[in-house]
């Protein structure tokens, strides 16, 4: 759902730009104490990966196609303020080298799809993830992420009718109905990549994080 | 005996695999449906709100410029995207926490 230029008019792409700027100035600076050098190497996959993953569109409902977001993921391993930090690289080279998503909506995709599914998928995350139950975990997680997508597209949604472009009420109906389809995508593909990497827990490290390695 | 620095590093050449595998061989037999923004952009008519690209690069629309295998040209741009990204996550990884270095510990030490 990346934003093109064009579909936001300049008070809200000004104001989103703004405040996401914000956000990763924030961002960056608690990552020099959230983040662990030895996570580093696995923050570099993780944005590869995502930036691959974001051009592997699944068909959805023979009418559309959805791609992996990430952000859930990613604020998982790493927490949301890293997460941002990951998502803003991959949309940033998207927007600027591959003219995917517009350089005027680069704000607003970045709170779309960086802020609003890092910390909405965190937040949900961590209410299970103290569940005695990795069956229930595991459901935590695919909500959190199919949540993140859904809310995300409603905040498209959003600033499509505040620019004017589509009125409110039908732009929610329709960005929410197809990513609720989307969304299963997301909450599937990050459960599955999380049980991997879960597996191999020693290896990337994450154990090392004792609140979050544990609940993976 | 390799330190602990290199181990990571090995990892992270072995760990990269995966992205480098699915930008190369999976993004090329990418559904080509429109994505859910464009799928809303075309059924509600704003569509053509969309402005003209400020500027196009050699790697525009994931395709690389003057490849004419499009399989090919696909999969090159991403893999030059996965290996572009993954050398910026790292810088700015490397960055911050290093930046975390230089903050004084809690018993005066550095």
């Amino acid at each position: 759902m990346h934003i093109p230029d064009g579909f936001l008019d300049t008070k809200t792409w000004v104001s989103l730009t703004a405040v996401s700027a914000a956000g990763v100035a924030i961002a960056l600076e608690k990552a020099r104490t959230e983040l662990d050098e030895s996570k580093v190497p696995l923050v570099g996959i993780t944005a590869a990966f995502l930036f691959a993953a974001q051009m592997v569109n699944f068909p959805v409902a023979g009418a559309t196609s959805g791609h992996l977001n990430g952000g859930v993921l990613s604020a998982i391993l790493f927490g949301p303020w890293v997460a941002v930090l990951i998502m803003a690289t991959v949309n940033f080279i998207q927007a600027v080298f591959f003219q995917d998503g517009g350089i005027t909506a680069l704000g607003a995709n970045l709170l779309n799809m960086g802020f609003v599914t890092s910390f909405l998928g965190y937040g949900l995350y961590r209410l299970f993830a103290g569940a005695g139950s990795r069956v229930i975990r595991r459901i935590g997680i695919f909500a959190a992420a199919w949540t993140a997508v859904v809310a995300s597209s409603a905040a498209a949604a959003l600033e499509l009718a505040v620019s004017g472009t589509v009125p409110l009420g039908i732009a929610l109906k329709a960005m929410v109905g197809w990513h609720s389809l989307i969304g299963i995508g997301e909450g599937i593909v990050t459960v599955t990549v999380l049980r991997y990497l879960t597996e191999r827990k020693a290896v990337w490290n994450l154990s090392a994080d004792r609140e979050r390695g544990q609940a993976l | 005996m390799k330190s602990r620095k290199t181990v990571l590093w090995i990892r992270l050449g072995s760990g990269l695999a995966v992205p480098f595998l699915v930008a190369g061989l999976l993004a090329p037999f990418a559904s080509s449906k429109p994505d859910g923004l464009e799928r809303v952009a075309a059924d509600l008519g704003f569509s053509e709100k969309a402005a003209p690209d400020m500027w196009t690069t050699p790697l525009s629309g994931y395709s690389v410029a003057g490849v004419d295998q499009p399989i090919l040209a696909v999969g090159l741009a991403g893999v030059l995207g996965t290996a572009l990204t993954s050398l910026c996550a790292i810088g700015i990884g490397r960055w911050r926490t290093r930046a975390k270095e230089t903050v004084p510990t809690r018993n005066g030490r550095e």
